[in-house]
């Protein structure tokens, strides 16, 4: 799955070869640039140009929104904000990548290719945009973090390109998330997004997004993201179940979703099963003290009893 | 580092849903979707709410509230507005439900109601459609965990109980009774000819095709197919049935193949306009049963029936006929039977006609009789000189063939070339030939007359037309062997007395039956052939032999031409005279004709050159068939030489008047003392000799017809003729028609004949197989022999009882079935 995105790394010779690649690449583009969008997703003082063909054909409930008479359809604005702003944007983020959470060590494509090389050729750019540049000292300094649990998911083979000095550099996901631009580019709203970013612990492991964006996938019926957001708890809980973010987590995971919908319960049983010790923090205490379903699993692996 | 422990987060953790409240936006969206105002609803609100209530285990509640309220609706608002529709022309119905108001006013009340109905429907489509959509978690989650239907199917059934199965009042139908009534009515009218509005119909069709009759949504239990369907077709089924039999009565055959082939394409027509194509081959079954199968044979039977369009000649009638019951079944029996009983009727006529025709015969047979010996030389009124035997046998194969072109036009313009219908005429076609008796012998006939005449003057293609013809009719004879034995016997007088017209045809015919008939057919008769060529060349090698001998030192010495025939291949009984055949059996009982001398030294000379050639071969003479070239002088003629052509016998006798003074008379017993020529053989040529007035060489005493013991002959030395060649004919030995007693010892040659045969394939089989049940022999040695005759089964029994007799076979004692071992 991360094969795509690795590919848009280059948008030189390689996607004018390979036809994933330049998909992925036009889908970023897209995605970037909101060109050609014909609806608005809003959530609280975020907004996202996306379109309704790409968003429609994947999930029931954007199906329903667009389709039906509601009011929806004419405005061509949905309003997400009871959801959680981030758990949205990256949701919007896997229409256009098939992913969310693995950075790029490279700058995506703003810009559709063959619009980039005409460009290029008719005028120097005007203004520069940083988002292109790949700075690595810049990098090194600023974002320097030990292996996130997004480096698994990560393809292997892309060794022959991490000769690159700069691809190897592991960036902080949010800082890279917060240059992914709202539809509004002007200060005020990039302030926002920044102060939103500022709130997020820089060591956390984000076991609470992907609890979050599992509950949206479910929620909006994208079936292949809820699939994605499992697999990438199950890594995140895997490395760093001790991360202070787990009780939130768990109560997340526990409240999000429907009782039968064991995807993530599974995922965070075999955690106290592995690691006895977690249950004797007080704030997974308190959690547990607060789930009866919670409690009730932990029982049964106690005593054994098939959950 | 900001706080680690966030608050809950709204609506998500705490049971801060009020299921109420919720329920109670969700209820006011949803009558604004059933009236139609949605577009102030936001989506994403309804959505929420409802996925709000299912994630918080109220998925059951809302599922039922949901149901309550879509009863609700349908029953109360839905209901009301579609009933109003049922205006009085729809429910004014006498005891027996029909309708007391005209067509036109039930066309429109009925539109009006299929309208509103049709209405009620699609916004019922359309509101749940968005209520599935904002109701999608609930789906997706509650009815998949609890193995409930959808919401959209569950309110389909409730549209169907609310709406269609609810009686319009207490004791009135049901909407869906009034609705299959209504459709109904509908279809009659245009089946009527009146135009309808197939379009409502085919939305109120879809529907019915929509809903199922249980919750369970089996897929053979929609609305459409029970309760409509069903009716639909009973009620066709009547109509056609009505019809069918008032067209039957009232209009002709063809008419009556018009209308249902129309029938017919009016109800696909129908089933894709106005009902549903699963309908298409149902009611197709129905026209199909009412309109052809069901009164097939009476269409066939009718007075302008299959056999009117026979006789008239009416192909395209016939082509519908036969496209109707191809329809219904591939075998088309009762059109299949129709034709055989037409063929064998027209068949019986020409055979019956063909007797007659023979059997007129002996009151003229005696005229023409008498002008025969002239039938080679005169052109002159052939259709007299002909047998009577051979028009009835040239008429009947005509007739015959004139059949079986006019079945094989209809064949191939009406029925498309059938292969069920065409091999049942052909089997029809078969019995006509083979039941007449008298078949193989016509056949034989109707060639023998053509080689003799009929391909005279005619071109390449018409003689090959005329071949072909024989051969289409030989096809279907069983009998082969018969048809041999008189081929042969017909052949061998044409080749023997010249009559062939053309030997190149003789031998394109024989070709002809070799591809028909095989191998071993032709082989006797192409013997035949190669024993004329070989005789050829004997009479030219002893023509040069004599040369060679006396260097033309005789010139007076008779020339002979011989023809020497293989005595089994060539059926010489034929020129037996067929009066007396017993007496004169076997050529060596016969007595020795007294040759002149002349004569007798040609004779033994050519015997000896023949011993010579091919020694240990014996040479038997067949004088009765022999021909001579005499040089005449009459005294009193106009040519001072006649050349005259005869018979051997005749030049027997003519020669023996040469030596005898001039004024001289013999009788017949002199006569025959001295040349020792058998007496029926010496009455036919005197005859010719002394009766027959162009050829009037001696003078009768007395004068009359018939040749008597002691009659007296002398040289008639005022014999006149202008013509230089005369050719003495002799009256024929025998007509060409067998007589019963020639038919006979036929018979009875063909019945030996085939015993051995029979008794050939016999051994052949047990050989093979050495134990074999009776059954199983039978028909092996019928399938074996078939190409030959048809065997008699008691025939061959028979033969079989003989072979054992002989201990060729034996009994099995044991055996369950009776059974046959060979004995080697």
């Amino acid at each position: 799955m991360a094969s795509g995105p690795s590919a848009s790394r280059s948008p030189s010779s390689r996607v004018d070869n390979c036809p994933t690649a330049d998909l992925f690449n036009a889908l970023s583009a897209l995605h970037v640039g909101g060109k050609y969008s014909d609806l608005t997703i809003l959530c609280n003082y975020r907004q996202w140009a996306v379109h309704r063909a790409i968003l429609c054909s994947r999930s029931g409930f954007f199906d329903g929104a667009c389709g039906s008479e509601f009011a929806e359809a004419d405005s061509r604005v949905i309003d997400l904000s009871e959801d959680d702003e981030e758990a949205v944007n990256l949701m919007i983020h896997f229409y256009y990548h098939l992913d969310y959470l693995n950075e790029p060590e490279q700058p995506r494509a703003t810009d559709f290719r063959h619009r980039a090389l005409s460009d290029a050729r008719r005028k120097p750019p005007q203004k520069l945009d940083l988002s292109l540049v790949c700075d690595p000292l810049m990098a090194v300094a600023g974002f320097y973090t030990p292996d996130t649990p997004v480096s698994p998911v990560t393809p292997p083979k892309d060794g022959s390109e991490s000769l690159d000095s700069s691809t190897k550099v592991p960036r902080s996901p949010t800082r890279r998330r917060a240059q992914t631009p709202p539809l509004i580019q002007d200060g005020e709203s990039d302030d926002e997004s920044y102060d939103e970013e500022e709130d997020l612990p820089e060591d956390q492991a984000n076991l609470m997004i992907h609890a979050r964006v599992y509950a949206l996938a479910e929620k909006y019926d994208i079936p292949s993201l809820k699939h994605i957001a499992k697999q990438k708890l199950e890594m995140a809980m895997a490395c760093n179940y001790d991360s202070p973010d787990l009780p939130l987590a768990i109560e997340e995971v526990y409240c999000s979703t429907i009782d039968t919908d064991r995807g993530l319960r599974d995922i965070v049983c075999e955690a106290f099963r592995c690691h006895p010790q977690l249950a004797s923090t007080p704030d997974v205490r308190q959690a547990i003290s607060e789930l009866p379903s919670l409690a009730l699993d932990l029982f049964k692996i106690e005593r054994g009893i098939p959950v | 580092m900001v706080s680690k422990i966030r608050p809950p987060r709204r609506g998500l953790n705490g049971a801060d849903v009020d299921f109420h409240t919720t329920w109670g936006i969700l209820e006011t969206a949803f009558r604004e979707i059933h009236t139609k105002n949605a577009s102030a609803l936001s989506f994403e609100e309804l959505y929420r709410n409802a996925y709000k209530i299912v994630l918080k285990k109220k998925g059951e509640e809302l599922y039922n509230r949901v149901a309550h309220f879509e009863e609700q609706w349908l029953g109360t608002n839905v209901r009301s507005g579609i009933v109003k529709t049922l205006s009085a022309p729809l429910m004014l119905t006498d005891g027996a439900g029909r309708t007391l108001a005209t067509t036109n006013e039930r066309r429109e009340a009925g539109e009006k109601f299929l309208k509103s109905l049709k209405q009620a429907w699609e916004d019922h489509q359309v509101c749940m459609g968005m209520l599935t959509d904002v109701l999608m978690y609930m789906d997706r989650v509650y009815c998949t965990d609890h193995h409930q239907p959808s919401i959209f199917a569950k309110s389909m059934g409730l549209f169907r109980d609310q709406i269609l199965r609810t009686p319009v009042r207490q004791g009135a139908p049901t909407l869906l009774e009034i609705l299959t009534r209504i459709i109904l009515d509908q279809i009659q009218m245009d089946r009527d000819g009146e135009s309808i509005d197939q379009f409502l119909i085919k939305s109120n069709v879809y529907m019915l095709e929509g809903l199922y009759q249980s919750n369970q949504e089996v897929e053979d239990a929609k609305l459409y197919l029970k309760p409509f369907e069903r009716e639909f077709l009973r009620q066709s089924a009547e109509f056609y049935r009505d019809e069918g039999e008032r067209l039957l009565k009232e209009s002709d055959a063809g008419t009556y193949c018009r209308h249902a082939k129309r029938r017919i394409d009016e109800e696909n027509d129908r089933c894709r306009s106005t009902l549903s194509e699963s309908t298409t081959p149902k009611i197709q079954a129905v026209v199909e049963d009412e309109l052809i199968r069901n009164k097939m044979k009476g269409l066939i039977e009718m007075e302008s029936g299959v056999a009117f369009m026979v006789d008239n000649d009416k192909l395209h009638e016939l082509s519908l006929v036969f496209d109707l019951e191809a329809r219904v079944d591939p075998r088309k029996p009762e059109l299949t039977k129709a034709m055989q009983k037409i063929i064998a009727e027209m068949g019986t006529n020409i055979n019956n006609a063909a007797i007659a025709v023979s059997e007129s015969a002996p009151q003229t047979e005696l005229a023409p009789a008498e002008d025969q010996p002239e039938e080679g030389k005169t052109k002159g009124a052939p259709a007299k000189a002909i047998n009577q035997q051979t028009v009835a046998a040239l008429k009947w194969v005509e007739e015959i063939l004139t059949l079986k072109d006019r079945f094989d036009n209809i064949c191939k313009h009406s029925f498309v070339a059938d292969q069920t219908v065409s091999t049942a005429i052909n089997r029809s076609m078969a019995d006509v030939i083979n039941a007449f008796s008298r078949g193989s012998e016509y056949i034989s006939l109707f060639i023998d007359d053509n080689m003799k005449r009929g391909i005279k003057d005619k071109s390449e293609a018409e003689v090959d037309a005329t071949l072909e013809k024989s051969i289409l009719v030989l096809r279907y004879l069983s009998d082969k062997d018969i048809f041999e034995t008189y081929y042969k016997k017909h052949l061998c007088k044409r080749l023997l007395l010249k009559k062939s017209q053309s030997v190149e045809v003789e031998k394109q015919m024989i070709s002809r039956m070799k591809i028909e008939l095989g191998n071993s057919f032709t082989l006797k008769l192409e013997a035949m052939f190669k024993d004329m060529t070989l005789s050829e060349e004997l009479s030219n090698g002893y023509r040069n032999h004599v040369a060679g001998m006396n260097e033309g030192a005789d010139s007076r010495r008779a020339e002979l031409s011989i023809k020497v025939l293989t005595s089994m291949t060539w059926p010489l009984e034929a020129f037996r005279s067929g009066t007396d055949g017993g007496e004169q059996e076997g050529g060596g009982g016969r007595t020795q004709i007294i040759y002149p001398p002349s004569i007798l030294r040609v004779k033994e000379g050519f015997e000896r050159f023949y011993s010579q050639k091919y020694s240990g071969r014996k040479l038997t003479w067949q004088n009765n068939m022999g021909d001579a070239d005499l040089k005449a002088r009459f005294p009193n003629s106009r040519h001072a030489v006649h050349d005259v052509n005869c018979s051997t016998y005749a030049m027997l006798i003519l020669l023996l008047f040469n030596e005898l003074p001039t004024n001289a008379s013999a009788t017949l017993e002199e006569i025959e003392a001295r040349t020792n020529i058998p007496l029926d053989d010496l009455k036919r040529n005197l005859q010719s000799l002394a009766v027959a007035p162009k050829t009037r060489f001696l003078i009768k005493e007395p004068m009359s017809r018939d040749i008597n013991a002691g009659d007296r002959f002398k040289w008639n030395s005022e014999y006149n003729s202008k013509f230089l060649r005369i050719k003495v004919g002799v009256v024929s030995a025998g007509n060409k028609v067998e007589g019963d007693r020639e038919r006979k010892e036929t018979e009875k040659k063909n019945n030996d004949s085939r015993g051995f045969a029979i008794e050939a394939a016999v051994v052949r089989i047990m050989k093979q197989r050495k134990e074999l049940a009776h059954a199983q022999l039978l028909t092996e040695t019928i399938t074996q022999l078939t190409h030959q005759f048809r065997p008699d089964v008691n025939m061959i029994k028979k033969r079989v009882e003989s072979l054992i007799e002989r201990e060729y076979l034996e009994r099995v004692e044991e055996a369950p079935v009776p059974s046959y071992r060979y004995l080697a």
